[in-house]
């Protein structure tokens, strides 16, 4: 059987290594219970360590993680992922790299 | 290059604290934290209670506690749960200090849902608020203090000259420089280490730098095998894992409903460790429960045991969250800022859970004196990065009176050194090999990821260090600490771009989750006996000749353990300073 796959597109942008922002989109197995931070974590160890995200208490407590999934603000860590989504920052004009804002 | 006369590694509980009592005393301060201002660390994700002597509490906070208690009884708790290892003038020092410290906090607006009474503890003495509400209250004050904040900016080595502290070698995460802070004194805040552990309770930043950074600088630290494990953690799915709201459903309150501890025979396993209090045992007893049966195979699936509420009417399960936990349990059972109502739905069908335990706080830690100076001169410590004041094991609502107690002697002490001596020079050989080191992950060709270094430490630390422990185990992990050395000394990023670079972080942690596994194995293995949160099943009494404290200092070939039993007693400093 084969397993279910997520597409996850995320809102790239490094200061020191791009001109202009852009989406890139990586594959990642279903999990039931996985929150948008362990897709996160998943594209960090499997595709890229440089993907930047802010990550803390894991209890939706803290609103380090707050992003954009497919456009409406949520904490990362306490969301959950159940089909194709875009991850983006919370404001695009106050970025950092990736989703982390200064 | 200016000279900051205080400088403090982290942000939160003890480290806000530390800076408005530096800042209060005159002089100049500045934070770095490696992430940011309120959104990190322990403190904030607290449930929480700050203990203060149920007499001060009537008299002092004017909160409705029971005036039979005094501090005198206070302390006498405070010692026989940490099975008197607890450094004593650090003990008298909170005691005497809780009130003090917890008016101010009230005085500065802090919020209180009541006083609670919570286990190991003779009376009520749980100041209750949230983790939020000190934040809160810490981060006003700081803010209306000339004291300078930076964010994302992770210390890596604390610089050392002349015998003392000279100041802090740090990267920069948003650009991605490596810069010396010069510092009279440096104040470490920088929390536990539980995320050397695959499964824990507490957030992710918490690697143990503050533990590896003062013993490479020549720091004492002491009772390093003392780490405390939450019981009732989930280990799946991802999300939740780690999380311990299962122990809140049954374990923390006078609310809390009667769960059942199963292993896969269905066995109530816990009557094996304490008939009397069963499933409501303390949280050491029941994490050295869980982890014998998983040990003997008579585990889970996901490797916990089974928490069972089928004895209960279903209703009794489907109505809890109306009236249980609040105000953090909802009745769609969402907790804090999570959905359970998977975990909740399974319940009210009558199916058990599957639990088992994370790593929840470092009892041991930097050995500090009674105004939380470490052994290497201008180096102050103060919070959960600090060893001593609670021995071999830690009271509810003791974590959250550290870091106002202690982050206060810390600012005002390293305040008044910082007075009197000139700054000490920065050795530029060091600054060398510390930016050498730093930069090492990002360069060569692509081998192991420090992710897979990181997973494999995890599963080290799991293993050889966990709730049960023994000699064999014990002396083989020695061997493997080498090889994980190795690797993690040729681990190498995949992305080289500097800025914000997680893979660049875990890289530069797991140097220091290294430096931390070796202390901490050699601790384990020196300490023949079974004590408080350490459980030995090769030893497992507790043994009068081992009420000591295990001293740990760098030396040539590594590791150096000695045992101190001078301050057990007559209640002098570390080894005399």
């Amino acid at each position: 059987m084969a397993t279910k796959k997520l597409a996850i597109t995320v809102w790239r942008y490094s200061p020191d290594q791009n001109a202009e922002p852009y989406y890139q989109t990586y594959q990642i197995p279903y999990q039931e219970g996985l929150s948008v931070s362990n897709a996160l974590q998943y594209i960090n160890e499997h595709y890229d360590g440089g993907l930047a995200h802010y990550l803390s208490c894991r209890r939706g407590i803290c609103a380090g993680c707050v992003v954009r999934v497919d456009g409406r603000p949520v904490k990362a860590c306490a969301e959950i992922v159940t089909g194709d989504v875009t991850i983006e920052p919370l404001d695009t004009r106050r970025v950092l790299k990736d989703l982390v804002l200064k | 290059m200016s000279v900051v006369d205080v400088l403090i590694i982290g942000s939160e509980g003890a480290g806000s604290r530390a800076a408005i009592a530096a800042a209060q005393a005159g002089a100049t301060v500045m934070i770095v934290t490696k992430g940011r201002l309120g959104k990190s660390g322990a403190t904030v994700t607290a449930t929480a209670d700050i203990s203060v002597d149920s007499k001060s509490i009537v008299t002092e906070l004017g909160l409705p506690g029971d005036p039979k208690d005094s501090p005198e009884a206070f302390r006498e708790d405070i010692l026989a749960c940490g099975k008197y290892i607890n450094y004593r003038p650090l003990v008298d020092k909170h005691v005497e200090l809780a009130p003090q410290r917890v008016k101010e906090m009230l005085d500065w607006g802090m919020k209180v849902r009541g006083v609670i009474h919570c286990p190991g503890h003779r009376y009520p003495r749980g100041v209750f608020t949230t983790g939020r509400e000190i934040t809160r209250v810490l981060k006003r004050q700081l803010l209306s203090f000339p004291i300078a904040v930076r964010e994302d900016i992770m210390a890596l080595e604390l610089l050392v000259g002349e015998g003392r502290i000279a100041g802090v070698l740090a990267l920069d995460l948003r650009s991605g420089e490596l810069n010396t802070i010069r510092a009279r004194s440096v104040i470490l805040a920088t929390g536990g280490g539980m995320m050397l552990y695959p499964y824990q309770t507490a957030p992710e930043e918490l690697t143990g730098d503050g533990y590896a950074m003062a013993f490479r600088a020549g720091a004492l630290l002491t009772d390093m095998e003392m780490v405390q494990f939450m019981p009732y953690s989930l280990l799946a799915p991802p999300a939740l894992k780690g999380n311990h709201f299962p122990f809140n459903i049954t374990a923390e309150s006078s609310h809390s409903l009667e769960g059942w501890l199963l292993n896969r025979q269905g066995q109530r396993f816990m009557a094996k460790w304490d008939q009397e209090r069963m499933e409501k045992s303390t949280r050491d007893l029941i994490a050295v429960g869980i982890t014998a049966e998983i040990k003997a195979g008579r585990g889970t699936p996901d490797g916990g045991v089974y928490l069972s509420f089928s004895h209960l009417p279903r209703n009794l399960l489907r109505e809890f969250p109306r009236w249980a936990l609040k105000p953090q349990l909802k009745e769609n059972w969402r907790y804090e800022g999570l959905d359970f109502s998977s975990l909740g739905e399974k319940l009210a069908r009558g199916e058990a859970i599957e639990v088992g335990i994370a790593s929840h706080f470092f009892v041991g830690g930097v050995a500090i004196d009674d105004r939380c100076q470490t052994s290497l001169p201008g180096l102050f410590a103060a919070g959960e990065v600090t060893g001593g004041f609670h021995g071999a094991n830690r009271l509810s609502g003791n974590a959250c009176l550290e870091i106002l107690v202690e982050g206060e002697l810390a600012g005002r002490n390293a305040a008044r050194y910082a007075r009197d001596v000139t700054p000490a020079p920065v050795e530029q050989e060091q600054i060398n090999e510390g930016i050498a080191a730093a930069l090492r992950p990002l360069a060569g060709a692509k081998s192991i990821s420090p992710f897979q270094v990181q997973k494999k430490l995890q599963r080290f630390t799991w293993d050889k260090l966990g709730a049960i422990r023994n000699r064999s185990e014990l002396a083989g992990a020695l061997a493997e600490l080498e090889i994980l050395k190795q690797e993690q000394a040729e681990s190498t990023c995949g992305s080289k771009d500097r800025i914000y670079n997680r893979e660049w972080v875990e890289a530069l942690q797991n140097r220091n989750r290294l430096t931390l596994l070796q202390v901490m194995t050699q601790s384990a293995l020196a300490r023949e006996e079974s004590r408080g949160v350490h459980y030995r099943e090769d030893y497992p009494e507790e043994r009068a000749e081992w009420c000591c404290n295990l001293l740990a200092q760098k030396s040539l070939d590594g590791v150096k353990i000695t045992r101190s039993d001078i301050h057990r007693e007559r209640g002098e400093g570390y080894n005399g300073y």
